[in-house]
């Protein structure tokens, strides 16, 4: 039986019911939001009767109910889910791949080249990443979804980088990368080939738990009006729309807060599953 | 030794950047290899010789420098004038090397048959499927079971034998002239000690090249090299074949080394060491390097440093008792143990 070390994290998390749970719980919401014309019973921002239906209670019709425009809130919350999840996960996987490639150059690099690029990362992480975020928004005006998704990517790979430049460095110090460079092979690919493979699983850990953040994130400056703009769905402006009713209708706020906690908790326990599946030292393994 | 060797040291320093002021580690080597020839690097930790072998590569990076002046030649081209893309030409294709401990000399994701045919990617250009294929001859080659199967394993399903043996496979995927053997049997237990040395052998006697083996067991150079070198405190102090060394070595520490080497069939006694330790290589002493640790040190070896004197055919000697013989007879307790022991009471 051939064992490598991807496949023994997996194993070890099947294992876990946690979370294959969580997993479940992401699959679901990733499925809604993909699926999301197909199953929303409603177009989300159609106002059928902004005076007669504004503002209903959950019910079979619209089981989250209607909002202050008559919108159908449930299918605002699975179009929401395609924004809020969308936003994160590519938002994510741009600012690991900055962060790893920053923190691999410095950490393979070393000597005055590693010393003034984490000297940079430590000035950039004293920044409040809301600040920065609220700052470059509220500069830029209106901002379209790919202009979010790039700057909630470049605001977020700075601990990234760090983690992947400790990794790099002790690994490229170590005997195999030595080993693999007394066989001829170029820095670069001593790198990329063994170095990079080998410092992956802290990564993989930081992404998990870093959608549940930037969802959140996402839905704050949506909230503040400076994320996702209407008419589009996003949780955080769907939550935006609720808080400004929330006398007249609690139900508009709920959903998706609730999509908001569910999701980020599932991420959170599943990047603590893989934190555990993917350490060579804990017990599974 | 041939005429035209395959490998040529002439005058070796290599220095590290130390705290403490330069550290001499390597301090001005020189030796061959002749083609198919197995030499044994002899000495104790410390004295120089792994840093040699990585030298020969030009891997001595990062505090470490190979002073100008010195030579490196192999099949007549100087290592030291090749520029970093023609050097990696020659690592792992025309020079390979092995290692101590062969579990983290492997890479721990990657299945050990990928790991021997990146290899023959990086040097023959070789695609992934003639690369693969390469990668389970060479295990059979050396003398693994089931090939096409552990191809697909991971270092740490096969046990510190087998590594060793995948370790040597990727070494020998481009048939280099030389390979360096950096303590290949240190980490292995008794009975595969001697399966590796006799794999070594073999395929030495099969592909022709010519092997360095750096070693601090006389035991390990005695079954397979046939020329040795001593080094210590990071010069050559002796060199000979092996008949010669172990019938008749001249140099105090080859002696010292031969008398803590354990014997089969020998007295139930103590073995000897040698006392004290290598001097630090920041600061080597004035004169001989080995006084205060040799039984027949005098004052000649304080004031003059010694130079390898021609003892015989092949056999050189960096020790002084070569111009007055007669001092053997008459050894004395060494500095270094007189110090000691006033130091321990």
């Amino acid at each position: 039986m051939s064992v490598g070390p991807w496949r023994t994290a997996l194993r070890a998390l099947r294992r876990d019911r946690v979370a294959l749970g969580a997993a479940g719980v992401i699959v679901v919401f990733a499925l809604a939001a993909l699926l999301a014309p197909a199953i929303a019973p409603y177009s989300p921002n159609a106002q059928p009767d902004i005076v007669g239906m504004a503002t209903l209670r959950p019910s079979a019709a619209h089981p989250f109910g209607t909002d202050v425009f008559s919108r159908d809130v449930l299918s605002r919350v699975i179009y929401g889910a395609r924004v809020s999840l969308g936003v994160a996960v590519l938002s994510i996987a741009l600012s690991m791949t900055i962060g790893t490639a920053y923190g691999a150059i410095a950490g393979y690099a070393g000597g005055a080249t590693e010393t003034i690029m984490m000297r940079l990362i430590d000035a950039l992480l004293a920044i409040p990443r809301v600040l920065l975020l609220i700052l470059a928004l509220a500069l830029w005006g209106s901002v379209g979804l790919p202009t979010l998704v790039l700057m909630l990517g470049l605001t977020g790979w700075f601990g990234t980088s760090r983690l992947v430049r400790e990794r790099v460095r002790a690994l490229s110090r170590g005997e195999f990368a030595f080993a693999a460079r007394a066989l001829g092979a170029s820095h670069a690919r001593v790198l990329w080939r063994h170095v990079l493979p080998n410092a992956l699983t802290p990564v993989i850990v930081a992404a998990t738990l870093g959608i549940g953040n930037v969802i959140v994130l996402e839905a704050s400056l949506s909230y503040l009006g400076i994320g996702v703009r209407p008419p589009n769905a996003s949780w955080g402006n769907i939550i935006q729309d609720g808080a400004e009713a929330i006398a007249s209708g609690w139900w508009i706020a709920l959903f998706p807060g609730l999509a908001i906690l569910v999701t980020v908790v599932a991420f959170n326990l599943l990047g603590d599953a893989l934190r555990d599946a993917l350490d060579p030292r804990s017990p599974h393994a | 030794m041939a005429s035209d060797p395959l490998l040529d040291v002439i005058d070796l320093h290599t220095t590290f950047a130390t705290d403490a002021g330069p550290a001499r580690a390597v301090d001005g080597v020189s030796f061959a290899v002749g083609r198919g020839e197995t030499v044994g690097l002899v000495g104790e930790s410390g004295c120089g010789k792994s840093v040699t072998a990585l030298s020969i590569l030009r891997l001595v990076d990062g505090a470490g420098r190979i002073e100008k002046g010195g030579r490196i030649l192999l099949e007549g081209r100087d290592l030291l004038s090749l520029g970093e893309r023609e050097m990696r030409e020659v690592r792992g294709n025309r020079v390979a090397m092995i290692w101590q401990e062969p579990l983290s000399a492997l890479n721990p994701v990657m299945t050990v048959g990928d790991q021997i045919a990146e290899v023959a990617r990086v040097h023959a250009g070789a695609s992934r499927a003639e690369a693969h294929a390469k990668a389970v001859e060479m295990l059979r080659l050396v003398g693994i079971a089931d090939p096409e199967q552990r191809a697909n394993e991971y270092p740490h399903q096969l046990s510190g034998g087998m590594r060793q043996r995948v370790v040597i496979a990727m070494a020998l995927v481009m048939s280099p002239a030389l390979l360096i053997a950096d303590e290949p049997t240190t980490a292995l237990d008794v009975t595969i000690q001697a399966q590796i040395l006799e794999l070594l052998a073999e395929v030495q006697r099969r592909m022709g090249m010519s092997i360095l083996l750096i070693t601090h067991d006389l035991g390990v150079v005695a079954e397979t090299a046939s020329r040795v070198i001593v080094m210590y405190a990071g010069e050559v102090v002796e060199e000979a074949g092996v008949r010669e060394l172990f019938a008749a070595a001249h140099h105090p520490y080859t002696e010292g080394l031969m008398l803590a080497m354990p014997r089969v069939g020998g007295k139930a006694e103590r073995l000897a060491t040698i006392p004290g330790a290598v001097p630090p290589p920041t600061d080597w002493p004035h004169g001989c390097r080995f006084r205060e640790r040799c039984p027949y040190s005098w004052e000649l070896c304080e004031r003059e440093h010694p130079p390898l004197y021609q003892i015989g055919e092949g056999h050189v000697s960096r020790c002084h008792l070569a111009i007055e013989p007669e001092r053997r007879a008459h050894p004395h307790p060494p500095i270094a143990a007189v110090v000691g022991a006033g130091a321990g009471a």
